[in-house]
């Protein structure tokens, strides 16, 4: 059985409102020492049974296919079992 | 010759009907299409993606609702060179579906932003004043595309003010260059909603002007 994670991230330069205001609200709580801050988006996918050594070009599928955007995010696909 | 408009139906659509009782203004025929239909190319000389929350925007706004059948018969329509337009909720489904080029993402100010705008348009020499209300109208794409668009004449609607001007202050959702609508042949995508502007109850009637020169010339 594969199991991946898949971490989708907005890319550089595309703004991210939402990252902004938990930036400022960070810096309100006086830690002054935050550099910057990212966040990202985690999908943990299980494959069926049937699935070996193409499981890979898969994720790969359903992320260009559906979950990522990629005008907008970048991602990246980490094997867990 | 009929015209016939047709308006398609997503689980989530609510200016669906705003967008039918407008188009029975300018079509002899409208009706809607249920998402989970596909319609034959030949019966419509315009389809009209409703504003709204399609899917309840998960994932990102437009993502699920871009996959539905009823998209399969859009994709085919506009091969065929029907005339498509996308309001708000329908500008990002046909961003998302690839049709239009570019996403929109939230709102630079982070707040959902529900008021009437000036908007420079191309074929119109004064301000049109038409309503938004969205979360993400904040149209970005990639520095190739955005000069794309511009060269080729393709974006219709800017953000501007009462004189006709684009800055950075009438800017209202921090999309690149003030986009608020593109177009790719006859293809339409935008965010201000134009079937609020067109009956004498509503607060502008620069709709009309928009139909005529976008959609019914």
């Amino acid at each position: 059985m594969s199991k991946y994670r898949i971490f989708i991230q907005r890319r550089a330069g595309v703004f991210d409102p939402e990252l902004s205001s938990i930036s400022d609200s960070i810096k309100t709580l006086n830690f002054d020492g935050v550099k910057s801050i990212s966040n990202a988006r985690i999908f943990d996918i299980k494959l069926e049974e049937r699935f070996s050594e193409n499981s890979e070009e898969y994720i790969h599928n359903i992320c260009r296919s559906l979950l990522v955007n990629d005008i907008i995010e970048d991602y990246n696909i980490e094997k867990i079992s | 010759m009929t015209l016939r408009a047709g308006v398609i139906v997503f689980p989530g659509s609510n200016c669906d009907r705003d967008m039918f009782v407008c188009l029975e203004e300018f079509y002899d025929s409208v009706n809607y299409i249920w998402h989970k239909e596909e319609f034959a190319k030949e019966n419509y000389d315009l389809i009209v993606l409703p504003g709204g929350f399609s899917y309840g925007d998960y994932l990102r706004t437009g993502a699920i609702a871009s996959h539905s059948i009823a998209m399969n018969s859009v994709r085919e329509f506009a091969k065929f060179g029907g005339k498509i337009l996308g309001v708000c909720n329908g500008f990002q489904i046909l961003c998302e579906s690839r049709i239009l080029s570019g996403a929109l993402v939230n709102n630079s100010v982070n707040r959902f932003i529900s008021k009437d705008v000036y908007l420079q348009a191309s074929k119109i020499d004064i301000p049109i004043c038409l309503h938004v209300a969205h979360n993400e109208g904040n149209y970005t794409n990639t520095e190739y595309e955005l000069q794309k668009l511009k060269n080729d004449g393709n974006i219709i609607l800017r953000y501007s003010n009462e004189v006709n001007e684009v800055s950075n202050q009438t800017n209202i959702n921090g999309s690149t260059m003030n986009i608020a609508g593109i177009r790719n042949k006859n293809i339409i995508g935008m965010m201000p909603h134009p079937e609020r502007a067109i009956f004498d109850y509503h607060n502008s009637q620069d709709g009309r002007l928009f139909f005529e020169e976008y959609i019914l010339s």
